[in-house]
């Protein structure tokens, strides 16, 4: 390595200034609890999202009420939802809860790669799981308007099965593919992570994947809006 | 976690993490733009090597296995934090005990923080490395690529560092 005298000496920069010890680290280091790093915060916000689904339980009696109303199919149908709902979140509690902690013992290189796999297997369920969660908050309205409007809506009516059905299982297609092409852009970082290491370019991919996400959340956000602005109208 | 903060192991935890603290610091430096963040990212490096210390079975050297950490969390911190282009303001990189050190070698050791932040977090990673005087078979060792790979990229990363220090 002959160093060019007009080259700057690079590592004689970087020695010249040494940081100075943290004075946080007294006799004994203790220990951080909660870790910031975003598979953990992501895993956090996976059980919060547990507790949104299990939480619906309470809609139970609301639901129980409305039987013997005009809407009696809906309420059954809107109820269905609710119940796998709440299995789902019974499963995505107990699959969150029994990640291993993350250790990060590992070369650089075969830590990027298990992350990559570790994630990539868990893409799609977490799709769907996330995505089922819009869908059950909008039902959890049609219900309450189900609860205040004491059979406006005709039960057989094809307005009302629209809401039910757009508002429900379609709009939990959708959310699962937003979750989805987020997801994907993450595993696309740890991807382009890895290309540094193995002469790969992903700087491409990635910024289609970004598209592709931002468009799918603008879709989906148009769909929320046109179906808040039809159950508006159809009010006045 | 609360029981063994009291046990020997909690003690070895300790010495390794004060002895290797500068280095954690210059990790946190290249990845973490605030001070806040920093301070963050240093917490998050302790607790990463928290968890990890009782998988070390001492297969390499304690400072490779402890860049291995620390450069691991660091990365996986960075894509959490998307990308941003900033600049840290030249008080944030000057240290109170470094006050003696004159004024040009400040200058240049922040024009080279400013370089090293233009590359991409991995190729970051191999340059604190070369940096920090590793040999190419511990950097190798540390990223979990082949030696001839490590001496391209550093050959590439060198160059860039040289052309942006000089003004190009």
């Amino acid at each position: 390595m002959s160093v060019n005298e007009n080259e700057p000496d690079l590592r004689g920069i970087w020695q010249q200034i040494q940081p100075k010890i943290s004075e946080s680290l007294t006799e004994q280091v203790s220990i951080p609890r909660n870790s910031c790093l975003p598979g953990e915060r992501f895993r956090r916000r996976l059980i919060w999202d547990t507790l949104y689904k299990l939480i619906i339980v309470l809609a139970f009696p609301v639901a129980w009420m409305l039987m013997d109303r005009p809407e009696q199919t809906l309420v059954f149908f809107l109820v269905g939802l609710f119940f796998l709902c709440v299995i789902l979140g019974i499963w995505q509690w107990v699959w969150v809860r029994s990640w291993p902690d993350n250790v990060l013992g590992q070369n650089l290189n075969s830590q990027l790669k298990q992350d990559l796999n570790r994630w990539d297997r868990r893409i799609v369920p977490l799709s769907f799981l996330l995505g089922a969660t819009p869908a059950l908050v909008w039902q959890l309205q049609q219900l309450i308007y189900y609860a205040f409007t004491k059979g406006r809506l005709e039960p057989s009516g094809l307005r009302a099965w629209f809401f039910a059905l757009a508002g429900g299982p379609v709009l939990w297609i959708i959310a699962s593919w937003v979750s989805y092409a987020r997801i994907k852009v993450w595993l696309l970082q740890i991807e382009q992570a890895l290309s540094i290491f193995s002469d790969q370019e992903y700087g491409e991919r990635l910024a289609l994947a970004r598209s592709k996400r931002n468009s799918r959340v603008l879709i989906m956000a148009m769909i929320l809006v046109l179906l808040l602005v039809m159950g508006l109208l159809l009010l006045l | 976690m609360k029981e063994s903060d009291e046990g020997p192991h909690h003690q070895e935890y300790s010495v390794v993490v004060r002895q290797y603290d500068a280095l954690i610091q210059k990790i946190c430096r290249l990845y973490a733009d605030t001070i806040e963040e920093r301070r963050d990212l240093a917490q998050e490096i302790r607790l990463q090597l928290w968890r990890a210390w009782p998988g070390f079975a001492g297969h390499c050297k304690i400072s490779t296995w402890i860049y291995q950490v620390a450069l691991n969390t660091a990365l996986t911190y960075r894509r959490g934090q998307g990308r941003r282009i900033t600049t840290h303001p030249l008080d944030s990189l000057v240290d109170a005990d470094s006050i003696g050190v004159d004024e040009c070698k400040h200058e240049q050791h922040y024009a080279l923080h400013r370089a090293l932040e233009r590359l991409e977090p991995g190729e970051r990673a191999l340059a604190l490395l070369w940096l920090e005087a590793c040999s190419y078979g511990e950097i190798a060792e540390i990223c979990g690529i082949s030696v001839n790979l490590v001496g391209v990229r550093i050959h590439r990363i060198r160059e860039r560092l040289k052309r942006w220090l000089q003004g190009g």
